[in-house]
C-alpha cells in the first residue's frame, strides 16, 4: 500500500485526524499549492480547545494548509526566526514546528510523508520565552517517540531526501 | 468547508456574538498577513539596495532583534509600529479593500451560495444562488481586473488596455483564457440585464 493509502487507512481508523483550515484563504491566495496536515487524536483535541495557545497553533496550521509562504529550514541555525526546521540528521527526518509569539511558545514534532504532507506525532511541548523558566527540550526522547509512532502506523519510511528544502515543502521562505 | 467555518457564517449572519476563539483566530490571521507583507517589502528593498536588518532597525530607531522578530513571525503590532516599518522601507500600502467573508468561505468550498442565505448583516446586500458558470465568470472578471497589475509591460510601452498587453507579452494560452473570460463576462452582463430585482 502506498503511503497515501496508509494515511487514509489510519485516518479511517481514527488514529490520525486531518486538520481542516480554521478560516478561508485570503483573496488572491487561490493559486497557492495547498498542503496537508495530520495529527494524532490527542493533538487534535488540544487544537480544538479554547486556550489562546491552541487557537494560535490552529491559525498557524491553517496558514500551513493554505500553502502560504512558510519560513522553514533543514538546518538548525537561521538568520530569521523559523517556523519549521529539521532536527539534526537527515536520516531521522524528524521536523519541528514552532508556534511563536505567545507565552509559552509551542513545539510540535513529526515527519513528512510526502512533499507538502506532514504528520504531527508529538506535541505540544511548551517552551517559555523567558530564559529563567526555560527548560531544555529532550529532542532525543522526542525523536524516539516520533520514530516509534511512525513505525507503528506506516510500513514506508518518512520522506528523507537530502538537504534541499524544496523537496519537502512548496512556497518556502528560507530562514 | 469545515463545520467551524459554517458556524462562523452562522454567527455573523444572525448577528450573534462572535466567540472569543473565532476572534482570536482572525486576529492571528491578520497578524500573519501583515507579517508576510512586511517581509516581502523588506526582501524587495534588500534586493534593490542591499539593506541589512541592522540598517533598517537604525532607520526607524528600533532594536535589531525586534525588527528581526517582526519580519519573521506574526506579532500583535501596533499601527504605529506598522507605519514605522513601512516608512523605513520607503513603501506605502496600496488602497485597502475588503471582501465579504461568506464569499471566501463558499468559494473555498467550490459551492454556490445557497438561495436561502441572506447575508444582509454581513455585507449589506442579498446574495442569490448562482449557477457555477456565473460564479466562474465572476472570478474571471476579477482576474481580468487583476491581470494588468500582475503583468509587467516592456519598458517604454504604455498600457492602453489589458488585451493589448496580454497579446504582446504572454503565451497564446493566456490570450485564449482572457478571450474565454471576456465571453463569459458578456454572458454574465446579459444575464444581469435580464434578472429582475429582488
Amino acid at each position: 500500500m502506498s503511503i497515501l493509502g496508509e494515511i487514509e487507512a489510519r485516518w479511517r481508523e481514527g488514529r490520525l485526524i486531518k486538520v481542516e483550515p480554521s478560516y478561508p484563504r485570503a483573496r488572491g491566495a487561490e493559486t497557492l499549492e495547498p498542503r496537508e496536515l495530520y495529527v494524532t487524536p490527542e493533538i487534535s483535541e488540544f487544537l480544538a480547545s479554547d486556550r489562546e495557545l491552541a487557537v494560535n497553533a490552529s491559525a498557524d496550521f491553517t496558514e500551513f494548509i493554505h500553502g502560504e509562504r512558510w519560513e522553514a529550514s533543514v538546518y538548525s541555525v537561521h538568520e530569521f526566526y523559523c517556523r519549521m526546521s529539521r532536527l539534526d540528521k537527515a536520516g531521522e527526518a524528524v521536523w519541528e514546528i514552532r508556534v511563536w509569539d505567545i507565552e509559552p511558545q509551542l513545539r510540535f514534532y513529526g515527519h513528512f510523508a510526502k512533499r507538502n504532507i506532514f504528520i504531527i506525532l508529538c506535541g505540544p511541548i511548551e517552551k517559555s520565552r523567558s530564559r529563567f523558566f526555560r527548560r531544555r527540550i529532550d529532542h532525543d526522547r522526542i525523536k524516539q517517540i516520533c520514530i516509534s509512532t511512525w513505525r507503528s502506523m506506516f510500513s514506508d519510511d518518512p520522506l528523507a531526501e537530502g538537504d534541499d528544502i524544496n523537496v519537502y515543502l512548496s512556497n518556502i521562505d528560507p530562514a | 468547508m469545515s463545520t467551524f467555518q459554517t458556524s462562523i457564517l452562522h454567527e455573523i449572519q444572525h448577528g450573534k456574538p462572535i466567540p472569543l476563539r473565532t476572534r482570536l483566530l482572525y486576529r492571528r490571521r491578520l497578524q500573519h498577513r501583515i507579517q508576510r507583507l512586511l517581509r516581502k517589502a523588506f526582501h524587495e528593498e534588500q534586493k534593490r539596495t542591499d539593506l541589512t536588518q541592522k540598517e533598517y532597525a537604525e532607520r526607524i530607531d528600533k532594536d535589531k532583534s525586534k525588527v528581526n522578530r517582526w519580519l519573521s513571525i506574526p506579532s500583535n503590532l501596533t499601527l504605529e509600529t506598522i507605519s514605522d516599518l513601512l516608512l523605513g522601507l520607503g513603501v506605502d500600502l496600496d488602497e485597502l479593500s475588503f471582501t465579504p467573508l461568506a464569499d471566501l468561505i463558499y468559494e473555498a468550498d467550490g459551492k454556490t451560495i445557497p438561495f436561502d442565505k441572506t447575508l444582509n448583516s454581513l455585507n449589506n446586500r442579498v446574495v442569490v444562488s448562482n449557477p457555477p458558470w456565473v460564479q466562474f465568470a465572476a472570478v474571471a472578471e476579477r482576474k481580468e481586473r487583476e491581470w494588468p497589475r500582475m503583468l509587467k509591460p516592456a519598458s517604454g510601452v504604455a498600457i492602453s488596455n489589458t488585451a493589448e498587453v496580454v497579446q504582446q507579452q504572454n503565451p497564446p494560452e493566456l490570450v485564449n483564457v482572457l478571450a474565454d473570460c471576456s465571453k463569459k463576462k458578456t454572458e454574465l452582463d446579459d444575464l444581469r440585464a435580464r434578472m429582475e430585482p429582488i
